[in-house]
């Protein structure tokens, strides 16, 4: 399930690639440095160990301009378009998942605890110009879908209550994300 | 037919997501969707299509889509065929 993946050197095989941690197939952190990934893959064993548990959320926590928001486009730290949002001033919690409290706040141990002013989630619009809103339960539903394990009724009902008036939205073109976010969406 | 009591239903603004505690299964349910279920909830299967007859005789595209979203749903775990 977990795996962290580390390519010896080499001499004539060009660049190596970055120390990845991996869940399953899919890459989750990379970096240069070894001890840092394989932090994550133990951050990433309790998040799983925990979820049967507690409301652990496969969603980072992210700012821009003051504001803060859950990045759930994908997890993967290295990502080109997370990448490009952070050239474009967004900036992103170490952390790769978050606990839903009890108090409808998420929580992370890099981003202390937060209500989130926005949330990023994928975008299937064609095209570059369209900013995508999500609400409801249909929100709600996307949400859910980044929970490791599943949640119990209870916890189903107070996120769709917390997500009310949180704005979601996603975009094919980070440019365009970036500037509805800064448009105040 | 009548709807699933393992299913916790949360509405949400005319939509709503399902969540079988059975299977762990969650579901998204579009407007048409959630009314359905609910209208089955609260009236249970015949009166539910009594309900949807009358409030929405002229609606002819939903009313076409009724038995595939039965079945869907029967599928799904939403609703039980008994």
């Amino acid at each position: 399930m977990f795996s962290l993946v580390i390519e010896a050197h080499q001499p004539g095989r060009g660049r190596r690639r970055l120390p990845t941690f991996y869940f399953g197939n899919s890459p989750i952190f990379a970096s240069r440095d070894a001890d840092l990934v394989a932090s994550h893959l133990g951050a990433g064993v309790r998040a799983v160990a925990t979820a049967p548990h507690e409301p652990i959320y496969a969603l980072t926590a992210c700012t821009i301009d003051g504001r803060t928001g859950l990045y759930g486009r994908e997890m993967f730290n290295r990502a080109p378009y997370r990448r490009r949002l952070e050239r474009l001033g967004m900036r992103f919690a170490d952390d790769s998942y978050v606990r839903f409290r009890r108090d409808g706040r998420f929580a992370s141990g890099s981003s202390g605890s937060f209500s989130p002013d926005f949330i990023v989630l994928a975008s299937s619009s064609e095209g570059h110009e369209h900013v995508v809103d999500a609400s409801g339960a249909s929100l709600a539903f996307s949400v859910v879908a980044a929970r490791l394990g599943r949640p119990d009724a209870r916890e189903l009902g107070h996120l769709s209550t917390v997500l009310e008036g949180v704005t979601a939205l996603g975009a094919p073109s980070p440019t365009v994300l970036i500037d509805a976010l800064r448009a105040g969406r | 037919m009548r709807a699933n009591p393992q299913v916790h239903v949360e509405w949400i603004e005319g939509e709503a997501v399902a969540l079988d505690s059975k299977t762990s299964q969650l579901h998204y349910l579009n407007g048409p969707a959630a009314l359905v279920l609910a209208l089955v909830t609260e009236y249970g299967y015949d009166q539910a299509l009594e309900e949807l007859g009358r409030s929405h005789a002229d609606a002819q595209g939903m009313n076409e889509d009724l038995p595939a979203l039965f079945t869907d749903m029967l599928e799904r775990g939403l609703l039980l065929d008994e």
